[in-house]
């Protein structure tokens, strides 16, 4: 509190101080010398601003040749150094190294890439780092012990004959990752340890569904001076698997101030270690990270076969942060992004050493290795296949130097894309790479491109041989956002399109379903249109309907209803604070109906917010839609109420079955909040406790808070 | 302006429209300079690192991932120009040049509570003073900041804790020597 009443105070002095904008820097006098600059994918070189009386500033843009670095260690004869197999990619980043080293400007705007790239990760991770590490006074035990419970897992899956709650998936039979899990019989939370440990989010809790008893709770075990922290996780027969990020940190012990404030140092405050404390040990510690950590992704397969007694079978490291990850056949592929921090290399030995991505300390192979370089890039995707199953993770890696935004997968096929502006004449597009899937080889299948950016995974769908992917382009000569969707064969080449959909409206979602495409449009009218997919060549608009507000996500039903979660609103604009779910009747592809919504003001939910299909729960049996609704209370005093709404379709119309509270007197620490169910029984999953509901009578069952 | 519109600006920056990159400079501009003013302490100094920074940004834009993200972006780099204009005043002057430096400039101001925050500042680590800058005149929660410095937002909220009870402090002092 007193930090925040400090931070409002010179906030408040500091509102009173703003210094006005110097004509120098007015925006006409901006614009005027940015016309002397020129966008480029190569290398600028721009000579310091300065004022010059109150003119504009002289601007001088020096071009490098773009292999002017490749030069420099040519001459310094650093080929020596290059192996043969890698050449390409070893010089790349060697002349990345010295443009890094003799170019200021680059130099800044490449570590400024690193922290977008932190923002854009985080984006794709659905904001769970932020989670994880925020735990502000806690700290990481050096060389902690091995957990003393153990995780566990009773019957398999094929074993329960129960109806319960699986991850919403977009292709069938290939699974997806979840911070929850459930096998008919036990809950699996993935949540943040206890609470005075640094480390959050590597600690699975194992529910017991039927009595709520936590029959074990499985805490990851940690290398010494290394930090790990549990994103995702897949239950699948009698494996548990873990998929997180780890790095290695540094820890200092501190002498402690007789106040048991840590000593104020100017030493140790310039560099990036914070004060914690030692559970147990009355002694502060430090802890820190290197500026940019090396994160490597981490998978960790628990036999779970017996319940009390998870036991570690194998264990594999690939360079990069966590993505995604997709399970097809007891085979997990795992995405992760590596991107090389030329800017904390020191030499040009090091260079070479982080410059290929490896698996498990290994170089992946460079016939596994496809590159597309411009002189920027620095970003690889990274892509293993482990047959969990077995236990057996030696499976086939592969890796891409390029950019890799979204990730779609098919059963056999793994899409990524990227927005490419390569040409200024040109269109913004979409490039999509096709990488072919199997436990042996993973491998690029086709390239191909089209025209705008696309949302997420549910943006692109593959059907019988064809790729289908909507997407919004910005037109710069009409100044108008065009809504498109494209038809691409097995060699990622253009057969079909449908371009500008509706007129200036930007597509809020996409999903297809078999031979038909649901898009949602947003800026005017917000419309849902059916579009006809059934002759890949010639996509068309079946039909549509007009709404206020927007789906963000959807969900199709049977053959003839489709459910839209996102947000209402009015005419005129959408209402960004109110959750909305409508069921579309789309048995008739020409006249889609909207037949019914249910609307919560002042609410929100993930799938809303974060574009997470995950937190959505379909219990196809009952026709049941569970949905977590956050919603915030401004009455007397603020509150947040996590409750879950069970929604029914029945007799053609949208209806709330049962709505469950889960916790509304205190602000949870922070935003997992998920439902799932076996048979009769709602189960709502925070990262503090676990509570069961009959799902006819709404009534609350039993409350757990984890151990 | 909405973050629909600010997308559709950085879409045509890309594109190459210095016209859309002036209209986003227009909104972030004043806390640019502010930013860059009280990191440096020094108005001619502040003047060039936002105008290296603009131009960098305009130069590079295209290698901006994510257009969401580009208010951060820009402020990273802004941070990174201002670290090399600190460079530049560190390496033209001793540190007793700076104070010496930091007071004559000041002379260019009214108020002389601004001086006090400036030099309050002034009197933080570098990295403190980055901390401070981007949560007040930013408004960035710990999370971003910790995104854009690299380093943990856990550390993030104990450095801005113990840098405004520093700088409060030194203001108070300052503000009882006077009377």
């Amino acid at each position: 509190m007193k930090n925040k009443d400090n931070t409002d105070f010179i906030k408040s002095i500091y509102e009173s101080q703003k210094q006005d904008l110097p004509e120098s820097l007015s925006k006409e006098n901006i614009i005027a010398q940015l016309e002397n600059t020129e966008i480029k994918p190569k290398t600028a070189r721009i000579i310091p601003f300065r004022k010059i009386a109150s003119v504009a500033a002289v601007f001088i843009v020096v071009i490098c040749a773009v292999f002017a670095g490749g030069r420099i260690w040519e001459d310094r004869q650093i080929k020596s150094l290059i192996s043969e197999d890698y050449a390409e990619i070893e010089s790349h980043f060697l002349s990345l190294y010295n443009r890094y080293k003799t170019d200021e400007i680059v130099n800044y705007v490449d570590d400024a890439m690193e922290g977008v790239w932190n923002v854009a990760g985080d984006i794709i991770y659905g904001n769970a780092f932020d989670k994880n590490v925020s735990a502000d006074t806690a700290v990481p035990e050096a060389g902690e012990p091995e957990s003393d419970m153990a995780p566990t897992q009773a019957a398999t899956q094929n074993s329960v004959t129960s109806n319960h709650g699986q991850t919403n998936v977009q292709v069938e039979n290939v699974d997806e990752a979840d911070v929850i899990k459930n096998d008919g019989k036990y809950i699996y939370v993935l949540t943040g340890s206890k609470k005075d440990n640094l480390y959050s989010g590597d600690v699975v809790h194992i529910i017991r569904g039927s009595d709520l008893e936590e029959v074990s709770t499985l805490s990851v075990e940690r290398k010494e001076n290394t930090f790990f922290q549990g994103k995702e996780m897949y239950v699948d027969g009698d494996k548990l698997i873990i998929i997180g990020v780890t790095a290695e940190i540094e820890i200092r012990k501190e002498n402690e101030a007789e106040t048991g404030v840590v000593v104020y140092n100017d030493a140790i405050q310039s560099e990036v270690w914070a004060p914690g404390y030692v559970p147990g040990e009355d002694e502060y510690i430090h802890y820190g990270f290197s500026r940019a950590p090396e994160y490597e992704t981490l998978t960790l397969v628990y036999d779970i076969s017996d319940i009390s007694k998870p036991e570690l079978v194998s264990e594999k490291k690939q360079s990069g942060e966590y993505n995604t990850s997709r399970m097809i056949n007891g085979v997990l592929y795992t995405v992760s992004n590596y991107s090389v921090y030329i800017g904390k290399t020191e030499s040009e030995k090091e260079v070479l050493d982080i410059c290929v991505p490896k698996v498990n300390g290994e170089r992946i192979s460079a016939e596994d290795i496809d590159t597309k370089i411009d002189e920027n890039s620095r970003s690889y995707t990274v892509i293993t296949a482990s047959d969990t199953a077995s236990g057996d993770l030696s499976g086939a890696s592969y890796a891409y130097l390029g950019n890799s935004e979204k990730v779609y997968c098919s059963a056999d096929t793994l899409y990524f894309t990227y927005s490419d502006y390569s040409d200024l004449k040109q269109r913004q597009t979409t490039v999509i790479n096709a990488i072919g899937l199997s436990k042996d080889k993973i491998s690029k299948k086709a390239e191909g491109s089209v025209y705008g950016h696309i949302n997420n995974q549910f943006s692109m769908d593959e059907y019988d041989g064809y790729l289908r992917i909507g997407t919004t382009g910005y037109n710069s000569a009409t100044f108008k956002d065009e809504s498109n969707l494209y038809v691409l064969d097995d060699e990622l080449k253009l057969v079909g399109e449908l371009e500008d959909i509706a007129d200036n409206e930007e597509i809020k979602s996409v999903r297809f379903a078999g031979n038909k495409a649901y898009v949602v449009t947003f800026e005017q009218t917000d419309p849902l249109f059916v579009i006809d997919l059934s002759k890949p060549t010639e996509p068309k608009i079946s039909g549509y309907v007009k709404l206020p507000g927007y789906s963000t996500y959807l969900h199709p039903v049977g053959a003839d209803y489709l459910v839209g979660v996102g947000f209402g609103g009015s005419e005129e604009s959408a209402d960004l604070s109110a959750l909305k779910v409508t069921l579309f009747d789309v048995s008739n592809p020409e006249k889609p109906k909207v037949v019914s919504n249910f609307e919560v003001c002042e609410a929100s939910t993930e799938i809303t917010q974060c574009d997470n299909h995950k937190a959505l729960l379909y219990y196809p049996e009952k026709n049941l839609i569970g949905i977590p609704v956050k919603k915030r209370i401004f009455a007397d005093t603020f509150r947040e109420v996590y409750s879950y709404a069970m929604l029914e379709i029945k007799d053609g119309e949208l209806e709330l079955k049962t709505g469950f509270v889960h916790q509304q007197d205190k602000t949870p620490v922070n935003g997992l909040f998920r439902g799932t169910y076996i048979d009769e029984t709602v189960y709502t999953v925070s990262d503090n406790s676990i509570c069961a509901f009959n799902l006819e009578s709404g009534e609350l069952i039993k409350k757990t808070e984890y151990k | 302006m909405s973050s629909t519109d600010i997308r559709k600006l950085v879409r045509l920056s890309k594109q190459g429209s210095t016209n859309a990159f002036g209209e986003l400079y227009e909104i972030y501009s004043k806390d640019m300079y502010n930013f860059a003013y009280y990191y440096l302490g020094d108005t001619h100094r502040a003047q060039d690192a936002v105008g290296d920074a603009v131009c960098a940004a305009f130069s590079s834009i295209r290698t901006l991932k994510k257009d969401s993200a580009f208010r951060s972006w820009l402020f990273t780099i802004l941070l990174r120009s201002c670290q090399k204009q600190l460079k530049y005043i560190i390496e033209q002057r001793s540190i007793s040049d700076i104070e010496e430096h930091t007071e004559i400039s000041s002379g260019d101001n009214d108020f002389r509570i601004t001086v006090e925050l400036k030099e309050a500042l002034l009197q933080l680590s570098e990295e403190e003073r980055q901390i401070v800058l981007l949560s007040v005149v930013c408004s960035y929660k710990s999370g971003e900041i910790g995104e854009m410095l690299s380093i943990p937002s856990g550390t993030v909220r104990s450095k801005l804790s113990r840098a405004t009870d520093k700088l409060c402090r030194i203001m108070s002092e300052e503000g009882s020597k006077v009377k």
